[in-house]
């Protein structure tokens, strides 16, 4: 996958020790050494592979980000416009790459980015099974999901178990048909190369949570509907319509403990209003997805540590 | 025997006329297929953002031999990180000339670099000037291909007379 938009050079190298799936991200900052990030320990990168010295790493040029970007856009920089408004590019494979650099706005709206300086490529994982330990907690014995947050810092696996659950549903033939929000196109994983999620599954990607929600909704009568990374205008509302129509929610949110969300004003009214029934916290403590607590609705402990 | 010497002079005459004209239809079977690339890619871009590459794939079934081969050429270019020049984006077509190739060079040197709209407006720049080329493409394979066509003939029917 990384293949598909890496120069060869730089892909063979990283591949020179490394398969696709032991790799986390890889950071390219301008004029600085390649970073790149392996089980969650952090190297650099040299012509003969992952190495700790800077001075024989491979540095990051203009040419080399602007071409990374381009080629990532599949030569076509106008299919990606609205995604790099955004700050990201979402490559076929769910391979999200970060993107920075001078922002070009007209009236306040950003336009474009310019001159990138920039880029965080973070490579998915599908892991089979690794929403095990949390699945059967989100069943009511009567076949009905709690309505579930799961909460994590950036990394430690949100995506990765909010993609597992709905291969789960399927595997445990729970007949749910399940709408996946995919704002950023990186649950599902892109149309060439999709992420195995089972058979009860139907997507939307590329536009916002609160429009794909309600689109999804309207359109595909779903049981549950599955998003990423609330916390946006508009998320709450659409999750709470979406609940108080009976549809199941499981959405993840940016958090390192069930404190820090709890003091997020953007998700205080779904908090209060108790529309939650279920969180779930996710740490990188034992490595990524470490599950930390499952908690009820009145944030009451049912597994794990502290708040 | 004769007859047959006869018939053998003109032919060749003629193919040499045709072959001669040739060229001018097919500058004006490039030209037309290249507007027709250009409507399309500009339709598929603006409507939906078709990505490039599969708008390139679809297209290199279709169209003359020369355009084909243009398509062909772009794509290797992209495939093989190429730095795009004219001579590996004309490389084995003959048919056009300096000016027309620095026009092409120029959009698909650009093609895939813009936003939408941008992207549409540079469509749109070579699309006028491709349809002043399809044109004097047309008059041309109309006066020289019917011209060279019917020369070849009679030039062949002359030689034939000359020779008997």
């Amino acid at each position: 996958m990384l293949k598909d938009f890496l120069p060869k050079a730089l892909s063979d190298a990283i591949y020179l020790k490394n398969t696709d799936g032991d790799i986390n991200e890889i950071r390219l900052r301008l004029s600085c050494p390649i970073v790149v990030c392996v089980n969650l320990k952090t190297y650099f990168l040299s012509s003969s592979g992952l190495c700790s010295n800077p001075n024989v790493a491979i540095y990051a040029t203009r040419e080399l980000l602007d071409d990374i970007v381009f080629k990532a856009s599949d030569y076509s920089m106008y299919s990606i416009s609205d995604q790099l408004k955004q700050g990201f590019i979402t490559v076929d494979g769910g391979i999200r790459i970060g993107v920075c650099g001078e922002v070009v706005a007209d009236c306040g709206e950003i336009k474009t980015i310019k001159n990138i300086s920039s880029l965080c490529i973070r490579v998915p994982h599908e892991i089979k099974g690794a929403s095990k330990q949390i699945f059967s907690k989100l069943i009511n014995g009567d076949r009905v999901i709690y309505n579930t947050l799961l909460i994590s810092p950036a990394g430690a696996g949100k995506t990765t178990m909010l993609r597992d659950l709905v291969y789960q549903f399927s595997y445990h033939n729970y007949p749910y048909n399940i709408f996946i929000a995919d704002e950023r196109g990186e649950i599902v994983g892109g149309n060439k190369n999709p992420f195995n999620l089972g058979y009860f599954y139907d997507s939307i990607s590329f536009v916002s949570k609160q429009k794909s929600m309600l689109f999804g909704l309207r359109s595909m009568s779903p049981d549950i509907v599955i998003t990423d990374e609330i916390g946006e205008n508009g998320d709450a509302e659409a999750i709470q319509h979406l609940i108080t129509c009976g549809v199941g929610v499981i959405a993840s949110v940016h958090g390192a403990s069930l404190d820090d969300v709890r003091k997020n004003p953007r998700l205080s009214t779904l908090l209060q209003g108790k529309y939650f029934q279920r969180y779930i916290v996710l740490s990188k403590e034992n490595g990524v997805g470490t599950l930390e607590g499952i908690y009820r609705e009145d944030f009451s402990r049912i597994y794990g540590g502290t708040l | 025997m004769k007859a047959i010497l006869l018939i053998l002079i003109i032919s060749m005459f003629g193919v040499i006329g045709f072959g001669v004209a040739g060229s001018y239809f097919e500058r004006k079977r490039f030209f037309f297929n290249l507007l027709e690339f250009l409507k399309q890619t500009k339709s598929l871009v603006g409507f939906s953002s078709t990505k490039l590459t599969e708008i390139l794939n679809k297209q290199s079934y279709y169209g003359d031999k020369h355009f084909k081969r243009l398509i062909k050429n772009y794509m290797s270019v992209l495939n093989d990180n190429l730095n795009i020049s004219l001579d590996n984006l004309f490389y084995d077509i003959t048919i056009l000339t300096n000016e027309e190739k620095q026009d092409i060079f120029s959009f698909f040197k650009g093609l895939g670099m813009y936003d939408q709209t941008t992207q549409i407006k540079q469509i749109e720049l070579l699309e006028s000037k491709c349809k002043h080329y399809f044109e004097t493409a047309s008059e041309d394979a109309k006066k020289y291909g019917e011209l060279y066509s019917k020369l070849g003939l009679i030039v062949g029917a002359f030689v034939a007379l000359v020779v008997f």
